[in-house]
C-alpha cells in the first residue's frame, strides 16, 4: 500500500469528573444512562477548566457494551468557552463492564475504551481545532474519565 | 490514577464508494449543504470484502475552507451481512491542492486533511467486532469516488 498509516500525536489531556449516575432505564432509545460531569480540567493545546452542566448520555447494549456520547463545555484562563464532544464505544468481556459499570476500580487494558473527539469553539486561537479528528483511549474511574486525545495526523 | 493506555492504528479494510453529481441545496450565507448520491462501491481488505449498495449518500456542509461530511449508506458483505455505515468528518485542502482537485489531478491522503470516524451497525454475528470498536478513515477522492481507508483504533 503506497498510502502510510496515519501516526497519532498527543494533543491534550482531560480529566472530566462525573456526578452520580442516572439510569433511565429501557427508553425508546435503549437502556439509557446519562451521567452528569460536574467539572475536570484539559490541559495541553487547551488550556481550560471544565464547567459543570456536561453529561455522558449512553445506551447500554444487552451484552454490556456501551455506546458512549459526552459533551461538556470548558472555560480557558482567557475566558473563552470550548465545547468538547466525545463519542465512542466502550466493549469488552461481560464481568469486566459490569465491574467498570459500577464504577469499580478495573485495569484499562481489561476493556476497550476508544472515542472520537471534537472540538468546538468560537475562540481564535483554538478555532483551527474544529475540523481535527482527535482520538482517545479513555480510562473508567469511579468519579472520573481520563483521556488524551491524539490528533490524527 | 491508572496509567493510560497508547492508542494505535489497526489498518482493516479500504472503501471505494462511488458517488455521483451532487445536488445543490444551499442553506445560508456561509454555508453550503449539498448532497451527494452514492452509487456503489467495493470493500476490500484483510477484514471485510464486499460491496457498498446503491442508495445511500453524504450531506456535506461547505463552510470556509471546511467541508463537513455526513455520509449513510449500506455494505453488503461477501457473506450477505448487510452493514449499516455512518461516517462523518471533515477535509479542508489549501488552495494550490483544491485547485489541483478541480483540475482533475490525482492529489494524495497527505495533501489534504481528510479524516472521518465511522459507526457501524450490524446483527450478523460475525460483523459484530465492527460495533464494538472505534473506526477512524483517512479519505482522498479519486474520479468519481471517495476512497477510505478505515483503521481501528487499538
Amino acid at each position: 500500500m503506497d498510502n502510510p498509516i496515519p501516526t497519532l500525536e498527543p494533543a491534550f489531556d482531560v480529566v472530566a469528573l462525573l456526578g452520580p449516575l442516572e439510569d433511565h432505564g429501557v427508553t425508546l432509545a435503549g437502556h439509557r444512562r446519562v451521567i452528569p460531569i460536574l467539572g475536570g480540567t484539559v490541559s495541553g493545546a487547551i488550556e481550560a477548566e471544565i464547567l459543570p452542566g456536561g453529561a455522558d448520555r449512553q445506551i447500554v447494549r444487552q451484552d454490556g457494551s456501551v455506546e458512549v456520547s459526552a459533551a461538556y463545555s470548558a472555560r480557558t484562563a482567557d475566558g473563552a468557552l470550548v465545547l468538547l464532544h466525545s463519542s465512542g464505544v466502550r466493549s469488552g468481556p461481560p464481568d469486566v463492564l459490569a465491574a467498570v459499570l459500577t464504577g469499580e476500580d478495573v485495569d484499562p487494558s481489561r476493556y476497550y475504551f476508544r472515542t472520537v473527539v471534537r472540538v468546538e469553539t468560537s475562540d481564535p486561537d483554538l478555532a483551527p481545532l474544529q475540523d481535527v479528528l482527535f482520538i482517545a483511549a479513555a480510562v473508567r474511574e469511579a468519579d472520573r474519565v481520563t483521556y488524551t486525545a491524539y490528533r490524527v495526523t | 490514577m491508572s496509567a493510560l493506555l497508547e492508542p494505535s492504528l489497526e489498518y482493516v479494510f479500504e472503501l471505494r464508494v462511488a458517488v455521483d453529481d451532487p445536488v445543490h441545496i444551499g442553506r445560508t450565507e456561509s454555508e453550503d449543504l449539498n448532497f451527494a448520491p452514492i452509487t456503489g462501491g467495493t470493500v476490500s481488505g484483510p477484514s471485510l470484502s464486499g460491496t457498498v449498495l446503491p442508495g445511500g449518500g453524504d450531506w456535506w456542509v461547505s463552510r470556509g475552507r471546511t467541508t463537513q461530511l455526513d455520509a449513510r449508506y449500506l455494505v453488503r458483505a461477501d457473506d450477505g451481512a448487510a452493514i449499516d455505515v455512518v461516517n462523518r468528518g471533515y477535509w479542508r485542502a489549501d488552495d494550490d491542492v483544491m485547485a489541483r482537485l478541480i483540475a482533475g489531478e490525482d492529489v494524495g491522503e497527505a495533501e489534504l486533511y481528510y479524516r472521518t470516524a465511522f459507526v457501524f451497525q450490524t446483527a450478523a454475528p460475525q460483523h459484530l467486532w465492527l460495533t464494538e470498536s472505534q473506526f477512524v478513515g483517512m479519505a482522498r477522492p479519486e474520479p468519481g469516488l471517495v476512497c477510505i481507508r478505515v483503521f481501528r483504533l487499538r
